[in-house]
């Protein structure tokens, strides 16, 4: 991936990249509605990053997915202004396991990239969505080559892991082990997908330009700190 | 006759707090009346002209009896030949070369700059120190008796009270809102939302309505923005808390003045956002914009304030004469602490802490002046930005992997796009400051970075530059606009009165309007010297701005010219948190 190398797709910002790479099912149980919500999702997505000033230079976007084989459909540094290429879903594979490896690939390729250049970078995000478990030749063996290397890079904080269950027949013991500092896979229903790329855009916002660290990402909790108080009370803090 | 203990020194050495904070004071008077009477030598410091140009360049109405004060001590000193500056800017410096004068005293106050900086720095110190406050004035022999003997700051009890006001009230467009002086204020428009609250016009087109989420609001957030309020800070570049809000009898927010423009890290992003939002800047526009950043910190330093957290998003900025701070709210006052601050901007040395628990230093501020400094004249730049480096930014910048050198000697860890030649076009003076920061760990005070750019800024308006390519923001690329120009670029400028004061190198700088005799202005107008009165200024409208009114250092805000543009954004947080916070709730709540 190396040799693709373009100076010309890394931009001339000075700002602080975060490369995160979509990795997603496209197995024949995503047909019809699901995949639909899926394209809507990703689009707004890359919209919302775009119409933002704060994000439009800093967000780093590459797309991969595994149903019969796994593809690369948009590689990073090649968001169009026509918008996105539209993912559909086909045959009955899930080689979940190869999607990942690749996706690490991309994204260590585009670290490597950005070191060539002088980039400052935020530790790259991996986004996987599934629906099933992983199926097909030699699907679970890579899938514990994937699980492996995501463990290694999440430990050393290198890498940030979002693994999301679509639905109800998501293997969540195998995805569960994707992640060592998540507690839980992220599941949502295929309902849920405006809401979830809402969440994985502000989330990557939050990272650009309020530097939040990595950590909030796993850690979702959307109560303010500390105990609520009544006016009355709050005034007589002020006083003492 | 609190000043009495004055009377037994021959020489006082002054601090400009001194005229900032006690000019227009019977106290002040009083003092004159002492110097002039005991016919005393007054030592200042090179701040104490450079800290008055950063107040004068304010605008903020408060600070007229800070330019009487100077009139008066310059009018009634200098005809005698009784002010002596003494060319020194560093505190252990000043301290060093006027330790022999003999029979002196230091003049200064509680929270200066000075005094602050003389706690921190520890030099040796063995000279009467006098501290004058709004209601005592002591005298400490040394700096040892005035660690021991002066009422020492500590952090405010409310940093810890964990608690937020909660209370069902919201407010939104429409909506009336009471104001601390008890005025009525409409909510008219949403302009932001952002991480804390929503920006609103209101009825009062001068003001715009801060208004807290829910949960935002605690203690010390309340009590620290009653004690802004009370400063009445109005600079016209910064977005201070000018009252209180209260809906239904509830604190929800606050005023300020509304900034235009983008934040200074959309626009410092490197040549296509320099080229695209001001494609006929120079370094000049560079070194004005930082000139006027460094001013308003040390304005802000001067009120006992640390900014805290400095970094490219809490500037605005419309031209090159027209720059606003934000997100105000946030900075530490007194001893109430600032509660945030980034990885990228913040000294390394305050990693790793709870920001809410410690009052920051004017040293701890030093490292993050220095990444302003860089960034603005990288073009967004982090000067740890490093080709073939370490996994990391943590790293480079711990490992202190600066990759420019003094000699030019090797730049292949330089991030390419022409950040080489903006490095071999600066004074020599800024790159070795920069590099003794970033590569040995060296700090300099904020108003010795404001000496440093101003005279460079200097020597590019007067044209001292021999090689074209240094007035270029990109010297020697050829980087071209990409996109349409903002229409910022269009505004009219505001007449750059601020080049005017030259003769900075000029030893008898105190002498009104002889001021640059010896060196050429950069225009055609008599140079009024920095303290004559307004009425003498002469200041003509520039031909380059048809719409804009004279400006002189003594002008009002309302004097400014109003720019026009739509504005873009006024939290300086528009991340959108606000529907982050509500979504995560409804689907992992």
């Amino acid at each position: 991936m190396a040799d693709n190398f373009s100076a010309s797709d890394f931009g001339n910002s000075t700002k602080r990249r975060l490369p995160i790479c979509f990795c997603l099912d496209t197995s024949g149980s995503m047909m019809g509605d699901p995949i639909r919500q899926l394209n809507m999702g990703l689009s707004n997505f890359i919209a919302s990053i775009k119409a933002n000033d704060d994000t439009r230079s800093a967000t780093d976007i590459a797309i991969i997915t595994f149903g019969s084989s796994v593809e690369i459909v948009m590689p990073f540094g090649k968001i169009k202004d026509e918008g996105l290429p539209e993912i559909s879903a086909s045959t009955t594979m899930t080689p979940i396991g190869e999607g990942i490896l690749t996706a690490l690939e991309l994204l260590n390729a585009r670290k490597e990239g950005y070191k060539e250049m002088g980039i400052k970078y935020y530790q790259p995000w991996l986004v996987v969505i599934t629906d099933g478990a992983p199926q097909g030749p030699n699907a679970m063996a890579n899938m514990r080559l994937a699980i492996q290397a995501c463990n290694e890079l999440e430990k050393d904080d290198k890498l940030v892991i979002f693994n999301i269950g679509v639905g109800n027949s998501v293997d969540f013991d195998i995805l569960k082990q994707l992640s060592v500092k998540r507690e839980e896979p992220i599941s949502v229903t295929s309902g849920d997908f405006g809401k979830l790329f809402e969440f994985l855009g502000s989330s990557s916002s939050s990272v650009v330009s309020s530097g939040m660290s990595d950590d909030a990402l796993y850690n979702i909790n959307t109560e303010p700190e500390g105990e609520s108080v009544e006016v009355d009370d709050f005034f007589k803090y002020m006083e003492e | 006759m609190a000043l009495e203990a004055l009377r037994n020194y021959k020489s006082l050495i002054v601090d400009y707090s001194i005229i900032r904070e006690a000019g227009g004071t019977a106290l002040f008077s009083e003092f004159l009346d002492i110097v002039v009477s005991c016919s005393m030598d007054i030592y200042v410091s090179k701040s104490f002209k450079l800290l008055h140009y950063c107040v004068i360049h304010q605008a903020d109405t408060k600070n007229a009896a800070a330019s009487n004060a100077m009139k008066d001590l310059c009018g009634l000193l200098l005809p005698e030949r009784k002010l002596h500056s003494v060319q020194c800017l560093e505190t252990n410096d000043f301290v060093r070369s006027t330790a022999d004068i003999p029979d002196s005293c230091f003049v200064t106050t509680a929270n200066s700059i000075f005094t602050k900086r003389i706690l921190e720095k520890r030099p040796e110190f063995h000279n009467d120190i006098c501290i004058i406050g709004a209601k005592s004035i002591n005298v400490y022999h040394g700096l040892n008796d005035l660690i021991l003997n002066m009422p020492q700051v500590r952090i405010s009890p409310l940093a810890s009270v964990n608690k937020y006001l909660d209370a069902s009230v919201f407010c939104n467009v429409g909506d009336t809102v009471l104001t601390g002086d008890q005025r009525k204020l409409t909510l008219t428009k949403r302009v932001s939302s952002g991480a804390e609250g929503m920006v609103f016009t209101t009825d009062d087109p001068k003001l715009v309505a801060k208004i807290y989420h829910k949960g935002v609001i605690t203690p010390l957030r309340w009590s620290k923005l009653t004690k802004m309020v009370s400063m009445g800070i109005k600079s016209v570049g910064i977005c201070w808390p000018r009252d209180l809000i209260f809906y239904r009898g509830v604190p929800v927010g606050y005023t300020m003045i509304l900034g235009k423009g983008k934040t200074l890290g959309n626009v410092f992003d490197g040549p296509d956002a320099m080229m695209n939002n001001f494609p006929k800047w120079t370094r000049v526009d560079i070194t004005t914009t930082l000139c006027d950043l460094l001013e308003k910190y040390l304005y802000l330093h001067m009120h006992n304030i640390i900014a805290g957290d400095i970094q490219l998003k809490n500037a605005l900025i419309f031209s090159a004469n027209s720059l606003y701070l934000i997100d105000m709210d946030s900075v530490q006052v007194d001893d109430m602490p600032c509660p945030v601050g980034t990885e990228e901007f913040t000294d390394p040395r305050l990693w790793g802490q709870n920001f809410s628990g410690f009052l920051r230093k004017l040293g701890d501020e030093d490292y993050s002046i220095a990444m302003l400094v860089f960034s603005i004249l990288f073009c967004g730049l982090h000067p740890y930005a490093t080709r073939l480096g370490k996994e990391t930014l943590r790293e480079e910048i711990v490992e202190k992997n600066f990759p420019y050198d003094l000699q030019n000697a090797s730049e292949e860890h330089i991030p390419k796009g022409g950040y080489n030649y903006i490095w071999q076009y600066l004074p020599e003076n800024i790159r070795n400051m920069l590099y003794n920061v970033f590569k040995n760990g060296a700090s300099y005070e904020a108003v010795e970075w404001y000496d440093a750019v101003l005279s460079y800024k200097e020597a590019l308006t007067s044209r001292n530059m021999e090689d074209e390519e240094a007035y270029k923001i990109f010297p020697k690329m050829e980087y071209h606009q990409t996109a349409e120009a903002a229409p910022a670029e269009e505004a009219p400028a505001r007449p750059m009165f601020k080049t005017r004061f030259q003769g900075l190198n000029d030893p008898n700088i105190y002498s009104g309007g002889l001021g640059d005799q010896n060196s050429r202005p950069v225009n055609p107008h008599k140079y009024p010297g920095p303290f004559v009165p307004k009425e003498d200024t002469g200041f003509d409208n520039p031909p380059t701005s048809p719409f804009a009114p004279p400006v002189s250092p003594f002008a009002a805000p309302s004097e400014r010219p109003q720019a026009t543009a739509e504005p873009e954004d006024n939290s300086g947080d528009d991340s959108g948190n606000g529907v982050f916070k509500k979504f995560k709730k409804g689907l992992f709540g």
